[in-house]
């Protein structure tokens, strides 16, 4: 999102980031006091638990110094403090606590994955007299946008970027869940002058549009407004994997050269998303606007010249395609739209504009960097953006091109932005191309930053523990496999053959749950005494494996995901042979986890505990009962193996391809945590502009300048000032620039 | 650092969005030298992706000696493909023990040998 000084400046420094920039710090220069001593006994920590060692702080550290903060009020209670006793329970039981604050705080993400560990850890053993450690509980989320969601602008910038930035599927869905938003701002540019407004939203649960957003802003020199309904659907098929719909108002009134632009426009969006396509994920992005409403500006003479309507009113359909494309070093966009346009209620067209848009993000990361240094990745950001309108009838002079250093956009509002006009960070905003504008325009932008100075996201003695990295691998394994085994489900015709095969087994324990339901509670008295525990036993046995298996089989579209444990057997020899003797007497009845219900199949445990149950029957003279569920038994007998050769044959390839491609999303986050982000980086940036407008007398505009950017984890503020090095009148010697944006680091 | 004690936490949104599946594996070592593993795990449905989840669900389960090694490979190296479909076995039979059907500790068992059952090959 780049921007003139203007409406932004003061907003980047609103409270929240201001307080986020604090939060962050503070945490960090607290990770950076601990001393890096270790323990002598790191795999026995009962070493350090029997009233012999004593607390000399407490710790909760996290990558995200938001989610360290966020627990900080929970520090206090936690059953550990400052000199008391050091005791294994009471680690535990503050690992806990900080488990649930955390459960708390991100109950209202709604991410499709998350994956959170959390580590209790001893350091700093001071092992003679006075023995002292301290506590450090470790903290790692992937819904790190709970702890950014109360700030507007990082969630929409998130999504807002063409060039750098993606909406990943995880963010789209994690946005902000308060029901309303109110974020206010103000800002100067020399075009607006000082000026002051206000973003509100308002979430709409369980409506076609999820939310309603006004945005208004006003100064002496002028005012934009909007009112947007907007809504979005995740139909999660691979040609559109996202639809985002809008019905909004924009009314803009501003001043360009000595001439005034008003416009007000309604409008009706739609923009839908492809899944990420191939090994370098392209993701193909399309959509479709309506617009109509009117224009008005101050010259009519002016516009007369150029063929141009100084009053009108106007009407448009635009349709726009595009696709982004990141690897681990670049991420590359390519727009662009067309617009046919009317001068008011007719179908008659009267222009028809052309634009298109390049970026280009990438970055060079040095080589083997020590621990707890800040990662200094020299990025450059490239954008070429151009656009032409062909007149057929008369253009409204709202609809010429404009330039200046506050950028345009084909779709106002819309989360896909197009430029519009050039953008030359060295002239004020709507000063290149005069009082009427241009049909004709390019620019090229370059920036270029590296840090030289900040604190990298994993502090030292995190970077340096080998066991975290493990449990992090762990746990995005466990994810990947639970996905895997979901969408073994999306593959119904690869399994359409088994499940009809399983239709006489789902009838046969059907026809046994009735039987289980007849056969009494309490052992028949004809049954010996010792066999009576055993019935009871068996019976409810019997009763819920064949309840779990009756389920997994009725529900069809989900039973691909439960067949390898309804069929498959970890050891066919003793699974497939005859049934094992039932469990010793003592054995918990429900916890059943005894050898032969762990190797074997649901449907084969469900067997053997068919054939314990005939037997108890028969010696309680239920001869007919018995012969039922000895006739389930053999259904069940005679299709296993036949069914577990066709349960081995399908391919589960495409499933797991699926879950690897989910992860896709998940996965670079610890990769970019681990050797990308900075929690704090102060970068110098250099910028280069040109840009040139049709028709202006003025020829080609340069823009050559220098700043600097503050990133805070992905959030990167730019402000600096680009001079005019061939200035003309009321462009003034250059102009300052600022920009706030989000960098995808997680691709 | 000497690590006393972790957890391991994953919320999983089916695909079709309408089930969510949340497993819980942690490691406790006790004052008096023995380890706790527990299992949680927890599920919640609705009807419509436009509607708010509802908890079905929630189970914790302390794990036998006997599988403490086959918990500690799990938080390490994932689960294994039996373990993944005794995941949404367990899935079903807490739904079973949530309506009346079967009786919570036999959930509760089934939730277990999502551990009990992983191979002994890895």
């Amino acid at each position: 999102m780049n921007q003139s000084l203007s409406l932004s400046l003061l907003r980047s420094l609103s409270a929240p980031w201001v307080v986020l920039c604090w939060l962050c710090l503070t945490t960090q220069v607290a990770a950076q006091g601990a001393t890096t001593s270790s323990c002598s006994h790191p795999r026995q920590p009962e070493f350090y638990s029997q009233g012999n060692y004593r607390v000399r702080e407490v710790y909760i550290k996290s990558p995200f110094g938001l989610v360290a903060h966020s627990l900080a009020a929970l520090k206090p209670n936690l059953p550990l403090q400052r000199d008391s006793d050091f005791s294994l329970d009471a680690s535990s039981a503050g690992r806990r606590m900080i488990e649930a604050k955390l459960q708390e705080v991100e109950k209202n993400a709604d991410q499709r994955l998350r994956i959170r560990v959390v580590l209790a850890e001893i350091d700093n053993c001071h092992e003679s007299d006075p023995r002292q450690l301290d506590v450090i509980y470790w903290v790692v989320t992937t819904d790190y946008n709970s702890y950014f969601s109360h700030t507007w602008e990082f969630k929409n910038d998130e999504s807002a970027r063409p060039a750098a930035t993606v909406t990943t599927a995880a963010a789209a869905a994690g946005r902000a869940r308060s029901l309303l938003t109110i974020s206010p701002y103000a800002g100067y540019n020399r075009t607006r002058q000082l000026s002051g407004g206000g973003q509100a939203r308002l979430r709409l649960p369980g409506g076609i549009f999820e939310s309603l957003d006004l945005n208004a802003s006003g100064s002496p020199a002028g005012s934009i407004a909007s009112l947007d309904l907007s809504g979005a659907w995740t139909p999660g098929r691979t040609a559109l994997n996202r639809v985002e719909y809008r019905l909004g108002y924009r009314r803009v009134d501003l001043p360009a050269d000595n001439n005034r632009l008003r416009q007000g426009v309604m409008q009706l969006q739609f923009f839908g998303a492809t899944k990420p396509l191939g090994d370098r994920k392209l993701v193909v992005r399309f959509g479709a606007a309506m617009e109509g409403g009117n224009q008005q500006t101050d010259l009519t003479g002016e516009a007369e010249t150029v063929r141009s309507l100084a009053s009108s009113g106007y009407g448009a359909l635009k349709t726009y395609l595009g696709g982004t494309l990141r690897t681990e070093r670049y991420a590359l966009a390519g727009s662009y739209g067309v617009q046919l346009a009317t001068r008011g209620a007719t179908v008659a067209v009267d222009f028809v504009k052309h634009v298109g848009d390049l970026a280009l993000t990438t970055r060079w990361l040095p080589g083997q960097q020590k621990p707890g240094e800040a990662h200094k990745a020299l990025t450059l950001e490239a954008q070429l953006s151009g656009g032409v309108i062909r007149t057929l009838g008369r253009t409204p002079v709202t609809e010429r091109f404009f330039g200046g250093n506050a950028a345009q956009y084909f779709i106002s509002g819309d989360n896909w932005r197009i430029r519009s006009g050039p953008f030359i960070r060295s002239i004020p905003q709507n000063r290149m191309g005069g009082a009427v504008g241009g049909t004709r325009f390019y620019s090229v932008n370059l920036t270029v930053a590296r840090p030289v100075w900040g604190y990298p996201m994993i502090p030292k003695e995190m970077a340096a523990d080998p066991e975290f990295p493990e449990k992090w691998q762990g746990a995005q394994d466990i994810a990947q496999s639970v996905l895997t085994g979901t969408y073994l489900n999306r593959f119904p015709e690869s399994f359409a053959g088994i499940i009809t095969h399983l239709a006489p087994v789902e009838a046969a324990i059907a026809e046994l749950k009735v039987l289980l339901n007849l056969l009494p509670d309490d052992p028949p008295d004809e049954l010996p005494s010792n066999l009576r525990g055993q019935y009871q036993r068996t019976l409810r046995h019997t009763i819920t494996v064949g309840a779990v298996t009756g389920r997994a089989l009725k529900e069809k579209a989900e039973l691909p995901s439960k067949l390898e444990a309804l069929l498959k057997e970890k050891d066919s020899a003793t699974c497939m042979g005859p049934p094992l003797p039932p469990p010793p007497e003592d054995e918990d009845v429900e916890d059943d986890t005894s050898e032969d219900q762990i190797t074997c199949s649901k449907f084969t445990r469900l067997r053997f505990e068919l054939g314990d149950l005939a037997g108890l029957l028969r010696q309680a003279n239920l001869t007919a009962e018995a012969d039922k569920v000895e006739g389930v038994q053999a259904i069940l007998a005679s299709r296993q193996i036949e069914l577990i050769e066709e349960f081995k044959q399908i391919d589960k390839s495409g499933a797991q391809r699926m879950a690897e491609a989910d992860m896709d999303s998940v996965t670079p986050i610890l990769k970019a945590i681990k050797d990308e982000i900075n929690l704090l980086a102060v970068s110098p940036v250099a910028i280069f502009d040109v840009a040139r407008l049709w028709p202006d007398r003025n020829g080609t505009r340069f823009g050559l300048g220098g700043g600097v950017r503050v990133t805070v984890v992905n959030f990167n503020v730019t402000l600096g000032y680009a001079f005019n090095p061939d200035s003309r009148p009321r462009e003034g010697r250059g102009a300052f620039f600022f920009s706030m944006d989000v960098t995808d680091l997680f691709r | 650092m000497a690590i006393t004690s972790f957890s391991v936490d994953l919320l999983v949104v089916t695909p079709n969005q309408l089930r969510k599946i949340n497993i819980k594996l942690s490691k406790d070592p006790k004052d008096g030298g023995s380890v706790d593993w527990m299992m949680d795990f927890g599920l919640e449905e609705r009807s419509k992706t436009t509607e708010d989840f509802h908890e079905v669900v929630k189970l914790s389960v302390k794990l036998k000696q006997a599988h403490h090694d086959k918990a500690d490979q799990t938080a390490k190296k994932g689960l294994d493909s039996t373990q993944t479909s005794q995941v949404f076995i367990a899935s079903d039979a807490a739904k079973l023990a949530s309506e009346g059907e079967i009786p919570k500790p036999s959930a509760q068992a089934e939730v277990r040998k999502v551990i009990a059952v992983r191979g002994t090959g890895d």
